[in-house]
């Protein structure tokens, strides 16, 4: 990997965001809305109970604010539909002609897009931490730090893998936007960042547990949560490799065989 | 590498029985007919290159003209490693392009002027230090390179200023400039002055020719403009429907009328 490259990509990105301001702002609206309206939901459900599904009450703050953070810091439109668009266009060409590998560009502009709403969620965690608020002691304590930005860090590189993985499937199927929003409604949905696991029926817990879709949420959260046992960390960590296999060895195949019967469109 | 006084300059480009052909997907207009082609897609195959034989030698500026769909950017495309060949051999530079060898991919530059490697969003400025990095330039070194070619084409104000915000004929100068920051030896030019005005177009010819003369780097240049390939070739290919009707110098170009009246028709009817 070309480090400096790297950094530039994701320097240029980071000034391409910050050209546009507004986005910011709406993303913060958005989040703030969406933290309400679970919350909502949340106090109804634990109106008359300490504790649904393994998570308590005292808990459940916690667990939509840090699903919230998960969600923002993985969901990664621009760069995706960029690239989409670039490969339907032909504007692909450029990463083709240059000396650098694209999924190399690809992560730091991933990265780049996120510093800023990264920032946030930090300052938002410490925060949510000091004496100021009530937050549950086990959520993001000293003892489960690394493992949680550990597997904080997997998770969200493991999405964004896959994701790029879609974003070579349209060098086959020219138009791949619709598996990007399949893979965002079922990682909101299923993932446990949005409700957790516990709460969805046995036979569907015992399909997802097949699936990478834990991966993107109940695994960092319930890491953050200080709610894993050694075990549960142990087999996560696993999946994960096996998914990161399986994930990397299409990325190169589509990458790869792509190339080879790109078109690259227009004059 | 220059060539001895008397013997032939080294090869640049050699194409042998290249060819590329394109599956397409054809139905009328209208929603009848594309739900028709939902359930069943005709298919077509078109030739865009056939069969071309050439030879290019290092440091000559060669021209390619032919009319819309004739395969010029197919061509140059091949020639870049944008494309895979169907059929046939090309080596450029020595390198098989489309298997993207970093050092190939150092030695060229392509302008395409309908799509851009631009960032549009930020100064080009940032653009060019992100290609400095990709390309391995020292920093220090590149924004002198950057700058001496600013100054050459007279944009150094416009260094600073959102790409967006240009006008064509400096988003054009600044493709130019980012093809060429890393001294490529081989500089594919398709269609540069294509929406220029006159006077933007003359600052870009002078500089190529400029560029040419100093750097002995060899310019294959793609226009349907005739005056860019007579101010700046020395020998000329013609392609029409994918074959290539004439190779050889902008003299001999010149001289046979026949030829000459063939091309303008060529043209004419695009």
């Amino acid at each position: 990997m070309n480090a400096k490259a790297f950094s530039r990509v994701l320097k240029n990105t980071i000034s391409v965001d910050l050209e546009y301001r507004f986005n910011y702002v709406m993303i913060a609206l958005s989040s703030v809305i969406t933290i309400a309206m679970e919350w909502a939901i949340f106090s109804h459900v634990f109106a008359n109970r300490d504790q649904v599904g393994g998570l308590e009450a005292s808990s459940a703050f916690a667990f939509i604010l840090y699903g919230m953070i998960l969600r923002t810091v993985q969901a990664l439109w621009g760069p995706i539909f960029t690239s989409i668009e670039e490969i339907r266009e032909g504007a692909f060409r450029r990463y083709i002609l240059q000396p650098i590998f694209h999924p190399t560009y690809f992560l730091a502009q991933a990265l780049g897009n996120k510093v800023t709403p990264f920032i946030g969620a930090v300052v938002i965690c410490i925060v949510y931490k000091s004496p100021l608020f009530s937050s549950p002691e086990t959520f993001l304590a000293l003892g489960n730090l690394p493992y949680s930005v550990l597997s904080f860090a997997l998770s969200t590189l493991l999405l964004w893998a896959v994701c790029l993985m879609i974003v070579y499937a349209s060098f086959f199927l020219d138009e791949s936007s619709f598996l990007i929003v399949s893979l965002n409604i079922a990682a909101s949905m299923l993932s446990g960042s949005q409700l957790p696991l516990s709460w969805y029926p046995e036979i569907v817990r015992k399909v997802l547990m097949w699936t990478p879709l834990p991966l993107w949420g109940d695994w960092p959260l319930r890491a953050a949560l200080g709610l894993l046992s050694y075990d549960e960390q142990i087999r996560y960590l696993g999946l994960w490799a096996l998914w990161a296999a399986i994930v990397f060895f299409f990325v190169v195949l589509f990458y790869k065989r792509g190339l080879k019967r790109y078109e690259s469109f227009g004059g | 590498m220059t060539a001895q006084p008397g013997s032939h300059p080294p090869i640049a480009i050699e194409a042998t029985k290249l060819g590329r052909v394109f599956r397409q997907r054809e139905r009328t207009a209208g929603v009848g007919a594309a739900l028709r082609a939902f359930f069943k897609p005709v298919w077509t195959v078109k030739d865009a290159v056939k069969s071309v034989d050439l030879q290019i030698p290092q440091g000559s500026v060669v021209g390619l003209v032919g009319a819309n769909g004739a395969g010029k950017t197919t061509f140059l495309k091949m020639m870049s490693g944008l494309l895979h060949p169907s059929s046939g051999k090309i080596r450029v530079l020595g390198f098989t392009p489309h298997e993207r060898d970093p050092a190939f991919l150092r030695r060229i530059g392509m302008v395409m002027g309908q799509k851009s490697q631009m960032w549009v969003d930020i100064p080009a400025y940032d653009t060019f230090m992100l290609l400095a990095a990709i390309y391995g330039i020292d920093a220090d070194k590149a924004k002198m390179r950057v700058d001496e070619l600013a100054k050459l084409f007279g944009i150094t104000q416009q260094l600073g200023v959102q790409v967006r915000r240009l006008s064509l004929g400096e988003r054009m100068k600044l493709e130019v400039m980012a093809a060429l920051l890393h001294e490529p030896d081989l500089l594919i030019l398709d269609e540069p002055t294509i929406g220029l005005d006159v006077l933007a177009k003359e600052t870009l010819r002078s500089f190529i020719r400029d560029y040419n003369k100093t750097q002995k780097t060899t310019i294959i240049l793609s226009s349907h403009d005739m005056e860019d390939i007579s101010e700046l070739c020395d020998s000329l290919l013609v392609i029409h429907k994918g074959e290539l009707v004439f190779k050889g110098s902008l003299t001999d170009f010149t001289k046979d009328q026949a030829l000459k009246s063939r091309v303008q028709e060529i043209l004419g009817s695009s």
